[in-house]
């Protein structure tokens, strides 16, 4: 019995976690699962990163992805830095100790495939036909 | 007279063993018999073991025996073993004697083909992966059939392989000479087909190169074709080194349009690209030789292409637009204007089909006024009757007449093919060939009898000397160049030829059936067009200044912007941005001879159609259906939809424009020159020169020779190699 009340007390817990009833259920809808964690950070496009190591190492670090998204959200959009902690390569958070930026490094881009701006590579090939131009006058 | 100390031998030899052959048999039988691996063949007295072999059924292994070059027997490939020789013998050289028992696959056969196979690679390369050739090399394919199966090679530590100093003999043909294996295909091909004596050997045995000796151009028109003899790659083509295998390429039949001959081609493609171009074999038109200009001018056909239809702006500049816009622009035009203020001109590229398109849809309009760029004569009867204006005798009859005389033309660059089929007859039939006009190499000797039109004067009159040599002649042929045509006194000039014609024919009694008059024309569309009534010529454009000109496929600058009213709109359709196009006020992008299925009718009237090899660029169409579009926006459409309804129509206008393959006879010589009697035109002083002199003149004579790279690095090549 004392279990089933130890598991309504962590519902309830979650849900308090989740800021009530209806986020609770709205993270739910989103991302398949509750999950209940320390907050490390947020990055510069507003996704949430968590870490609860009860949970075995794999599932121990997530991320929920900034409201705006709603349910179309993608790996991709998660920045390279927190990328690297997210799948333990790097043990400290860019929180915890920061990633100095390359000068090469550029602003980070979601993979735009099928949007309008996607990335299309131009043809290396010489063209077949080469077209005359009228002779300026 | 054999011209050629080479064939003159053999000849020689022929006959001796021939007349040995009739000798031997008792009775009467013009015919020997062999036996073929037991099985008995009835052959002419004379024929080789080899060509008896052919008709046998079996084919012997050559390299360095062709049909259309004499016999050399060095390559010792077609060793046969024949019953009572105790050695194989060269079947190639060996005339064929009555009962001889030739065994093409016994054991010594075998071992003499293998030893031989054995021998030449020994001396040649084994770079079959990087070789231009493999997949099409007799050298590959008879390795696999009759060679060994196992190399005995081991000379590696003792020098190796031989290795030759590659050769430049000019833009063209392209040459490893490591991999030649001595067969001298290509030097009997320069001295006999080509008439330029360049290539030789040098040295013996395993020291034989075969080249130029000091290094030079291998000057000829007809150079491509050693690349198509060479059975190796030795001699490989120079433009389309290293591009495609030929398992890889579609093979389309097409004919040729860089001349009036209808050379019969196929159209190698890959991926929509033409990457080249080779001979198909037609005994009547080109044997199996092509031009230079024909085999590698396709580049031409992938630059300055015309891909969208342009329109003029207000600001006077061309700019691209799509076809709608185009077409809205012509029809507007075309519907302001009266009918008869609409004029046509023709270039030498364009097809049967979009002739007779553009003519059925201007004579629609109310318009009789189609000409064509390249001029002919209209006085008299003109292009009424078709005898006026074809090679009446025909490429082929040149193999049967025994003097040819030349008026103001230079075939061997106007048209090459028919040049190369003078030479074989006058090394072969003793064909006396004559020459009024500028003195030109043509490969062989000729009687010049001066530059001056005097001279046809007094041959048509009976009063030079030759005018009796042309009587006597069995069967003469006199052959006038459209480019002579051109001329003030064209009229003057044709009726000088056809009266010498007319007077031989009669003279010399040669029948009905064989035709002395024949004019050489310069341009592929020429013949069509008049077969389908056009003008010749565009001096009736000139004395009826039009509103609108609709040019298609006029190149060649017949007509300047300076010689039209001002404000005459024109329209250019065709398929290279070239002179045409710089003066239109709208472009409509035609296709190109390789991209559409059309009628072109050659120089002695035979009708022969391309296929389709590759599509028209981008936005560009096939002729007829461009006019057909026009024709239905300006609300007149043409009546018919599909290429078969335009055949249709070709054949009610004139039924030989479809009769492919067959070249339709022409008559009324006589009726012709009854009416060319009242012509009235006077000869001028000029002296007959043809426009194309030498070499450096034959590789850009039309829009798409005019956009190869190749045929611009021939001229520089030939202008600056020795």
């Amino acid at each position: 019995m004392s279990i089933y009340l130890q598991k309504l007390r962590e519902v309830q817990q979650l849900v308090k976690h989740h800021g009530g009833l209806k986020a609770a259920f709205l993270t739910l809808y989103k991302t398949d699962g509750l999950k209940m964690g320390e907050h490390k950070g947020t990055d510069q496009f507003g996704n949430r990163y968590y870490e609860n190591k009860k949970f075995f190492i794999g599932r121990s670090r997530w991320v929920e992805f900034t409201d705006g998204v709603g349910v179309d959200y993608d790996a991709s959009m998660i920045p390279p830095e927190w990328r690297s902690w997210l799948q333990y390569s790097r043990d400290e958070t860019p929180v915890d100790k920061t990633v100095a930026p390359k000068k090469w490094h550029g602003p980070h881009i979601d993979n735009r495939s099928g949007m309008a701006d996607q990335y299309v590579p131009y043809s290396t090939t010489r063209p077949k036909i080469q077209a005359w131009t009228p002779p300026r006058q | 007279m054999l011209r050629l100390w080479p064939l003159a031998r053999n000849c020689k030899a022929t006959k001796a063993l021939a007349s040995l052959a009739r000798c031997s048999s008792t009775g009467a039988p013009a015919k020997v018999e062999v036996f073929v691996d037991d099985k008995p063949v009835q052959v002419e007295p004379g024929t080789t073991i080899l060509q008896a072999c052919a008709e046998a059924g079996v084919e012997i292994p050559r390299f360095c025996y062709h049909e259309r070059l004499s016999i050399a027997g060095n390559c010792r490939m077609c060793l046969v073993e024949v019953e009572k020789s105790p050695k194989p013998i060269a079947s190639c050289a060996m005339p064929v004697m009555k009962g001889m028992k030739i065994k093409t696959d016994s054991e010594m056969t075998r071992k003499a083909r293998e030893g031989v196979m054995e021998f030449l690679l020994m001396n040649h390369p084994l770079d079959c992966p990087i070789c231009d050739q493999g997949g099409e090399c007799d050298l590959q394919d008879q390795s696999m059939a009759f060679g060994s199966d196992r190399s005995r090679f081991t000379d590696m530590e003792h020098g190796g392989k031989r290795a030759v100093e590659d050769k430049n003999i000019g833009p063209l043909i392209k040459t490893i000479m490591t991999r030649c294996i001595h067969c001298t295909r290509c030097i009997r091909f320069a001295s006999e087909v080509a008439g330029v004596d360049d290539l030789g050997t040098t040295g013996r045995g395993g020291d034989m190169q075969v080249g130029t000796y000091v290094e030079k151009m291998f000057k000829s028109e007809l150079s491509g074709n050693i690349i198509d003899l060479c059975p190796v790659g030795a001699l490989t083509a120079k433009p389309s080194a290293f591009t495609a295998r030929p398992w890889e390429t579609r093979r389309i039949d097409s004919v040729d349009v860089m001349d009036a001959l209808g050379s019969n081609i196929v159209v190698n493609t890959r991926t929509n690209e033409v990457l080249r171009i080779l001979p198909r074999t037609n005994d009547a038109v080109n044997e199996e030789w092509i031009s230079d200009a024909t085999r590698f001018a396709y580049d031409g056909l992938k630059r300055q292409r015309l891909t969208a239809p342009f329109v003029r702006n207000a600001a006077g500049q061309l700019e691209q637009t799509d076809w709608e816009t185009a077409l809205v622009k012509v029809a507007q035009k075309l519907v302001q204007v009266p009918g008869e203020k609409v004029a046509g001109v023709a270039g030498g590229l364009v097809d049967a089909e979009a002739l007779v398109a553009l003519k059925d849809y201007l004579n629609k309009l109310g318009s009789e006024a189609l000409c064509t760029e390249e001029i002919f004569p209209m006085d008299g009867a003109g292009t009424d009757l078709r005898s006026n204006y074809l090679l009446n005798t025909g490429i082929q009859g040149v193999e049967r007449a025994d003097l040819i005389l030349l008026v103001g033309t230079n075939p061997r660059f106007e048209a090459p093919l028919f040049n190369a089929r003078i030479r074989k007859s006058w090394i072969n039939n003793e064909l006396t060939v004559a020459v009024v006009g500028t003195r030109v190499d043509l490969t062989y000797d000729y009687d010049h009898l001066g530059d001056s039109t005097k001279i046809l004067a007094d041959i048509a009159a009976g009063k030079h000397p030759f005018a009796q040599t042309l009587g006597k002649a069995k069967n003469p042929m006199v052959v006038v160049g459209s480019a002579a045509l051109q001329r003030k006194d064209g009229a003057a000039i044709h009726r000088a030829v056809a009266t010498m014609a007319q007077n031989a024919r009669v003279q010399s009694g040669c029948g009905d059936d064989w035709k002395v008059l024949n004019v050489l024309h310069r341009v592929a569309s020429q013949v069509a067009a008049l077969d389908l009534g056009y003008k010749a010529g565009v001096e009736y454009i000139r004395n009826n200044p039009p509103s609108v000109l609709y040019m298609l496929g006029a190149d060649e600058g017949a007509l300047t912007r300076d010689q039209l009213p001002k404000d005459c709109f024109v329209i250019y359709q065709g398929h290279h941005g070239d002179r045409g196009a710089a003066m239109a006020d709208v472009i409509l992008p035609g296709a190109a001879y390789t991209e559409k299925d059309a009628t072109y009718v050659n120089t002695e009237g035979r009708a022969q159609y391309t296929k389709t090899a590759v599509t028209p660029p981008m936005l560009a169409r096939e002729d007829w259906k461009i006019i057909r579009a026009l024709s239905e926006m300006t609300g007149n459409a043409l009546p018919y939809d599909r290429i078969q309804d335009v055949r249709d129509r070709l054949y009610d206008v004139s039924p030989n424009l479809v009769q492919y393959g067959a070249a339709e006879d022409a008559n009324y010589f006589k009726q012709a020159q009854e009416l060319a009697a009242g012509i009235s035109g006077k000869l001028e002083e000029k002296p007959l020169t043809p426009s194309l002199l030498n070499l450096k003149d034959f590789y850009m004579t039309n829009s798409i020779g005019r956009a190869s790279q190749t045929m611009a690095k021939c001229v520089k090549a030939v202008q600056e190699m020795p």
